[in-house]
């Protein structure tokens, strides 16, 4: 008896804790929208380390990389792979930079029409500006006890070809992205996980240049 | 008139000849090669775990760097998928041993999604990964260890592989009058494969791959 009591109870236990995970719909995306703007522009650099997940249906394990990401107003992005690959990808007064292991080549992210939809997906997932895209985008609104999650379908053709929607998800506690999930077509995704996240620490510009 | 006609021919065919010609001297024929029969995967000794190599693509000034990701099956067919460093996949194709089925695209990105341009990535991924080959047309010659396996494959074409001690170490693919490309293989400590390079002689592309260890 006493041991069904306790499967009942760890059930019950589990349930309660799926439960508090579980996502519902953001009453007033508004207001959410209206203290992420408020916070974009109170927020002057953002410094994070991140894990970049990709799962392919083929493959039977996940492709891990892992690396750091540099934020500072208006426009200045170090975007870093440092493990097991190293890659990286600098935006600095609309120029685009790419470094990999055998070259580094610059772009103007201004007048190359897919650096600039770049540019502008990248910076906008950071700043939360990407939200006010209803015209690309058919936007909804979740939260559970410690994230705000969106959810993004995309409507441009071009984009519904690669995506089928991309998830971003704030942390409640400082408005700061926590995860970006981009779905694929045929469910595979990548998923990027940021954390020992700084806001508004000062970061040298010397970053933004590609050495 | 006459003698300028015969004497052209026997240039063409002497070009042909010797443009399709493989180094063999000392190799024995040995007939039917059943090399695929009893190791489907002789590059990745049979082993069926998917590989990350890292990939840069040249083609004329172009340069496009990624992550390929390779899933060998026991049957010998190859699942591929290519995508950027950030995520973004670039295309999935099926590869399988034998010609007898086709090569899939499962999916391609717009500015690349041609033809021409998928035929290409397509051919250069089957002479690299020694695939989409017709068993029946497989002739080997041995030389002690050394081995050449002759793949015959649509129309003029035909691929030369090099194997020493059960490594293949080199390939070319000849076309009717000259070579097409040539594949240098790379071995960590002589056992798995860490490294690939193909290059195309007469079309300014190269593809490069490096082994991410797991």
């Amino acid at each position: 008896m006493n041991k069904i009591i306790t499967v009942i109870g760890f059930l019950f236990s589990f349930t309660s804790c799926f439960c508090q995970d579980q996502f519902i719909t953001l009453k007033n995306p508004i207001d959410f929208n209206n203290k992420l703007q408020g916070n974009t522009l109170q927020v002057s650099s953002i410094e994070s380390s991140f894990t970049q997940e990709k799962k392919l249906s083929m493959m039977t394990k996940k492709l891990i990389s892992k690396g750091h990401f540099y934020f500072k107003k208006e426009n200045n992005i170090r975007w870093e792979y440092l493990t097991p690959y190293k890659y990286l990808i600098v935006i600095k007064n609309d120029k685009l930079t790419i470094k990999d292991n055998t070259q580094t080549k610059q772009y103007d992210s201004q007048s190359n029409g897919l650096f600039k939809e770049l540019n502008a997906f990248i910076s906008g997932c950071i700043q939360g500006t990407i939200l006010k895209n209803t015209k690309d985008f058919s936007i909804s609104y979740l939260e559970n006890s410690s994230l705000y999650y969106v959810k993004m379908i995309p409507k441009n053709e071009k984009m519904k070809k690669m995506l089928n929607e991309i998830q971003i998800y704030f942390d409640k506690k400082d408005l700061t992205v926590s995860k970006l999930k981009m779905l694929e077509l045929d469910g595979d995704y990548t998923l990027i996980d940021f954390y020992d996240k700084k806001t508004n620490t000062p970061i040298n510009d010397e970053i933004f240049i590609v050495k | 008139m006459m003698r300028f006609l015969l004497l052209s021919n026997l240039v063409l065919f002497s070009l042909i000849f010797s443009s399709c010609s493989t180094s063999l001297h000392g190799f024995q024929k040995s007939g039917v090669s059943d090399i695929l029969k009893n190791n489907s995967q002789l590059l990745f000794a049979n082993d069926t775990t998917e590989k990350t190599y890292s990939t840069h693509i040249t083609f004329l000034n172009q340069s496009l760097t990624g992550l390929m990701i390779v899933k060998p099956y026991i049957s010998g067919d190859l699942r591929i998928v290519f995508i950027t460093e950030t995520g973004i996949k670039i295309f999935e194709m099926g590869i399988p041993l034998f010609s007898s089925r086709q090569s899939k695209v499962y999916y391609c990105i717009d500015p690349l999604n041609k033809k021409v341009i998928l035929n290409t990535i397509k051919n250069d991924l089957s002479v690299l990964f020694m695939v989409n080959s017709s068993k029946l047309q497989l002739t080997e010659y041995s030389k002690k260890t050394d081995k050449v396996v002759v793949i015959h494959n649509k129309g003029f074409k035909r691929s030369v592989y090099n194997i020493q001690n059960n490594h293949i170490t080199s390939a070319t693919q000849q076309g009717l009058l000259s070579k097409v490309c040539v594949v240098k293989y790379f071995y960590l400590k002589k056992a798995a494969l860490d490294s690939l390079q193909l290059k195309h002689t007469h079309l300014k592309m190269s593809i490069e791959l490096h082994l991410i260890p797991d």
